[in-house]
C-alpha cells in the first residue's frame, strides 16, 4: 500500500473553494496512492462532496493545484477528469431516469460508434456485472429500479469506463447491510487489481471496514489524517464532531393508547405494475413507534406511499384516527394529522430556491402564530426557524440562506425539522437518518422518540437493525410485500430479524 | 433558413449563456421577427411599389410530380409536392433515427432530460444547446420559406397566421417524437383542409368561425393530451424542458 518512495496517484495542494456565504474547502491537501482506499470522513457540510466534485471536474477550485500521476492536471470539465481515469458515484445519482441502464452506461463515451452497437455493450456490461457480482437488468429504465440497483448501475458505469481512481460519495447510505457488505467485496477486489478509491462517509464502522487510510474534514479543513489500523471508531468520532457522542436514548415506558393508523388487507402495485404489497395488516397506536424492517424493495416505499395517499391501493382499507383515507388525496391525509418524511429528499420535500426559514414554515404558514389572516409574520417565522436550526443542528450561514446552498445532509435535516414540527397524529418516516452524520442521526432518533412520548403514532422505516431495536417499540419485518412477523423490540434478537428479512420463517 | 438560424443563435445566447427565461426570450424574438418581417415587407413589397419583389414569383418552388406514384388515388397527392416537402419526407425518419439510434442523439436526449447528468458524463451541455437551437432555428426557417415561396407564393402581412404556435401544439401532441409528428401534422393539416373545403362548399357557418377551426383544434388537442398524460403518467416532454443549466448552480 503506502510506500514512501512511490509517487502519489493523485495529489491536491491547498485547494480552496467557497460558495456564497460558505467556505466549503479551506486549503485542503490530499494524497492518494495506487491500490489504496482512502476514507474521507466528516459531518454533513464538512466539504467532502465539494472537494470530490472539484476532482471530477464539476466544480472549479478558487485556488490550489491538482496533480494526477505526477503531472499537473487542469480539470476544466468532467470530460478531462474521465480522461485522467477519475470516476465518481455521486450522492444524488447521475442517471437519466427515462433512459435504460445501457443507454446510461454509454452516455458521454465518445469512443462509441455513431450508431452504438447495443448488443456488444450489453454483453460487456453483463460480463462486468457477473465479474463483480453487480446484478441488474440492462434493458430496464432507471426509474423502474430501486436505489440499490441504481447504485450498481453507477458502479458499472465507472468500471465500463475503465476508471482507476474511483470516488464513492456516501455509497452505503442507500444500501442494506448485505448490500454494503457486497460493496465492500467489490471495493476490495478493485483494490486488488491496483485501482484506488476515495470513499466518502460519516460512518466510523465503514472507515474501519473499507479503508487503508483515513482523512477527517471538519468545516472545510483537514483536521486529522491517519492509517486506519492505528485508530478506532471512538477516536474518529471525536475528531469528526469535535466532542463525544452518546448513543443512549432516554425513553419513557411504553404506554400505547388508541390506534391512530389501521391497515386491513392492503394490497398495492409498484411502478412496474407488479404486486408490491400483499394483504398487509398493521396497526400503529398512539404513543408507539412501529419499526418497519426489510431489505430495500420489499414494499416499504409502497407502504409509506399508500398510507400518505401518494399511491392507490388495489384492495383493503386504511384508517387514520378512525377516518377512512383509502385512496384519498395526500391533502386529506395531511389534514388527518399525518406528516411524511419521504425517501427521496432531493425531488420531494424542499424548495431549493427558497430560504431555510421559508422551507421550514411551509407546512405551518397557514396557521397562527406564523401568520395573521393572509399576512405572514416574518419575525415569528425567523424565530421559529432559528429554534429549529438550533434543535436539529442544521449547518447554515443563517435562516435566510437558500436551501440549495446547503449540503445534502442539511437539506434532509431541514425537511425533518419541518415535518416533525407539523405532525399531529401520525408520523411516517422513511429512512429518516439516511445520509445523516452521527450528530444528526442522534437528533433524529431523539426526535422520533420525543414524538412518541407526546402521544403520536410513529411508523419508522429503516434498514439499520440496531437503530430499529433502539428506537422502535415493535418491529414489523417485511419481505416481498408481506409482513412476515411483528416482534417486540425488547425481546427480539437481530439474528431473527435478519432471517425474517431474508424470508425465512423461524418457528 | 439563415435568418432562422441567426434568430435561434440570439435565443440560445439569451437562454443558455444569459439564462433568460426561454418563454420570454422566445416571445420577444417572435415579436421582433414579426415586426422586422413586416418592415422588410412594407419597404420591399407591393405597399410602396418602390421595390417589387419581382424575383419572387420566379424563385418559387414548383411542385414536382413523380410519374406513376402521383396517379395513385388519394395518396397520389403525396407525390405532387415541391422540393421542400420531399425533403421533409426524408427529414422525419432521419431525425427519428438520429435522436433514438445514434450516439449524438443519445447525448442530445440526455441534455433535455437531465443536464446535470449529461454534464457529469462529460457532455458539453452549453455547446450542444447552442448547436441544436441554431439547427432547430434553421429548420423553422425552412418552414417559413416553404410558406412564402411555395404554399402561398408571395408575402403578405402576418402570412403565418399563427402557424408557428400550432407547431408548438403539434410537438406536444407528438410527445417530442418525430415519427408521431407525422400523425400530428396530418391531424392539424386535416383540420385546416376541412376548413377550406367547408368554406368552398358554401355552408351557412360563418367564414370567421371556420377560420378559427385550426386554433380551436389546437386547444382541444392540448387539453386532451395533458389529460391523457396525467392519467397514464407517461412522460413525453423532456424532464428539463425550459430549464436553464449552469454547472455550479445547486
Amino acid at each position: 500500500m503506502e510506500q514512501a518512495s512511490e509517487r502519489p496517484l493523485v495529489e491536491l495542494r491547498s485547494v480552496t473553494k467557497s460558495f456564497p456565504g460558505v467556505v466549503a474547502n479551506d486549503c485542503v491537501d490530499l494524497v492518494l496512492y495506487r491500490g489504496e482506499v482512502l476514507a474521507l470522513l466528516g459531518e454533513n457540510g464538512a466539504g467532502k462532496s465539494t472537494l470530490m466534485n472539484i476532482l471530477c471536474g464539476l466544480y472549479r477550485q478558487d485556488s490550489g493545484e491538482i496533480y494526477v500521476r505526477g503531472h499537473k492536471a487542469q480539470i476544466h470539465s468532467p470530460k478531462d477528469s474521465r480522461r485522467l481515469g477519475i470516476g465518481m458515484v455521486h450522492q444524488n445519482f447521475k442517471l437519466v431516469d427515462s433512459m435504460t441502464v445501457l443507454e446510461n452506461i454509454i452516455l458521454g463515451i465518445e469512443e462509441q460508434k455513431f450508431v452504438p452497437d447495443m448488443k456488444k455493450v450489453k454483453a460487456e456490461v453483463l460480463d462486468l456485472s457477473h465479474k463483480y457480482n453487480l446484478k441488474v437488468n440492462p434493458e430496464a429504465s432507471i426509474w423502474q429500479l430501486s436505489v440499490g440497483e441504481q447504485q450498481r448501475v453507477e458502479i458499472l458505469k465507472l468500471l465500463y469506463r475503465k476508471a482507476d481512481i474511483l470516488i464513492l460519495d456516501e455509497p452505503t447510505a442507500v444500501l442494506t447491510p448485505q448490500e454494503s457488505h457486497e460493496l465492500a467485496k467489490v471495493v476490495h477486489s478493485l483494490r486488488a487489481e491496483g485501482k484506488s478509491a476515495i470513499f466518502i462517509t460519516h460512518k466510523m464502522e465503514e472507515v474501519m471496514k473499507f479503508s487503508d487510510r483515513v482523512m477527517v474534514l471538519r468545516k472545510g479543513a483537514v483536521v486529522a489524517q491517519t492509517v486506519t489500523e492505528a485508530t478506532s471508531p471512538a477516536a474518529l468520532a471525536k475528531m469528526m464532531v469535535g466532542r463525544e457522542i452518546l448513543f443512549d436514548l432516554d425513553k419513557k415506558p411504553f404506554a400505547p393508547g388508541e390506534p391512530v393508523l389501521v391497515l386491513r388487507g392492503v394490497s398495492a402495485l409498484d411502478d412496474r405494475g407488479l404486486p408490491a404489497l400483499k394483504d398487509v395488516d398493521l396497526t400503529v397506536r398512539a404513543g408507539e413507534v412501529i419499526g418497519v424492517a426489510g431489505v430495500a424493495g420489499n414494499g416499504q416505499r409502497e407502504l409509506a406511499e399508500a398510507i400518505t395517499g401518494l399511491r392507490k391501493v388495489k384492495s383493503g382499507e386504511i384508517r387514520i384516527d378512525g377516518k377512512d383515507i383509502t385512496n384519498k388525496s395526500p391533502l386529506t391525509v395531511i389534514k388527518a394529522g399525518t406528516a411524511h418524511i419521504p425517501q427521496d429528499r432531493s425531488s420531494v420535500g424542499a424548495v431549493g430556491d427558497m430560504s431555510v426559514a421559508s422551507n421550514l414554515a411551509m407546512k405551518q404558514y397557514r396557521r397562527k402564530p406564523l401568520s395573521f389572516g393572509i399576512f405572514l409574520l416574518p419575525r415569528r417565522i425567523a424565530q421559529m426557524a432559528r429554534r429549529l436550526i438550533e434543535t436539529f443542528k442544521i449547518s447554515t450561514p443563517g435562516p435566510e440562506t437558500r436551501v440549495k446552498f446547503l449540503s445534502g445532509g442539511n437539506i434532509q435535516k431541514t425537511i425533518l425539522a419541518r415535518e416533525i414540527g407539523a405532525c399531529k397524529k401520525l408520523l411516517v418516516a422513511v429512512y429518516p437518518s439516511r445520509g445523516l452524520d452521527v450528530g444528526a442521526t442522534e437528533a433524529v432518533r431523539k426526535q422520533l422518540i420525543a414524538q412518541r412520548d407526546q402521544g403520536l403514532g410513529v411508523l419508522f422505516v429503516s434498514e439499520d437493525i440496531d437503530e430499529l431495536v433502539q428506537v422502535a417499540d415493535r418491529i414489523a419485518v417485511m419481505f416481498e410485500g408481506r409482513i412476515m412477523a411483528i416482534l417486540d423490540s425488547t425481546s427480539c434478537d437481530e439474528e431473527t430479524i435478519g432471517l425474517l428479512m431474508a424470508g425465512v420463517k423461524t418457528p | 433558413m439563415a435568418i432562422g438560424a441567426t434568430m435561434a443563435a440570439l435565443h440560445a445566447f439569451l437562454t443558455v449563456t444569459m439564462r433568460a427565461n426561454q418563454v420570454v426570450s422566445g416571445l420577444s424574438i417572435t415579436l421582433f421577427g414579426t415586426g422586422f418581417a413586416s418592415f422588410l415587407g412594407q419597404r420591399l413589397g407591393p405597399a410602396t411599389n418602390n421595390f417589387r419583389l419581382v424575383g419572387l414569383k420566379a424563385a418559387r418552388f414548383t411542385p414536382i410530380t413523380i410519374p406513376g406514384l402521383s396517379d395513385i388515388p388519394v395518396a397520389g397527392a403525396l407525390f405532387r409536392q415541391d422540393i421542400i416537402s420531399y425533403a421533409v419526407y426524408l427529414l422525419i425518419p432521419l431525425t427519428w433515427f438520429y435522436l433514438y439510434k445514434t450516439r449524438p442523439g443519445l447525448w442530445l436526449r440526455s441534455i433535455g432530460e437531465d443536464p446535470q447528468t449529461a454534464d457529469a458524463m462529460g457532455i458539453d451541455v452549453v455547446k450542444s444547446k447552442y448547436l441544436y437551437t441554431i439547427l432547430g432555428g434553421a429548420l423553422i426557417g425552412l418552414g417559413g420559406a416553404h410558406l412564402s415561396l411555395s404554399y402561398t407564393p408571395g408575402w403578405s402581412e402576418n402570412i403565418t397566421g399563427g402557424r408557428g404556435w400550432i407547431v408548438v401544439a403539434l410537438v406536444i401532441f407528438s410527445m417530442w417524437n418525430p415519427l408521431r409528428s407525422i400523425w400530428g401534422a396530418l391531424l392539424f393539416g386535416g383540420i385546416n383542409a376541412v376548413q377550406f373545403r367547408l368554406q368552398a362548399s358554401g355552408t351557412n357557418i360563418p367564414a370567421n368561425f371556420l377560420n378559427m377551426l385550426p386554433y380551436l383544434g389546437t386547444i382541444a388537442v392540448l387539453v386532451l393530451m395533458t389529460w391523457w398524460e396525467a392519467l397514464s403518467k407517461k412522460i413525453g416532454a423532456p424532464a428539463a424542458l425550459g430549464v436553464a443549466y449552469m454547472r455550479e448552480d445547486k
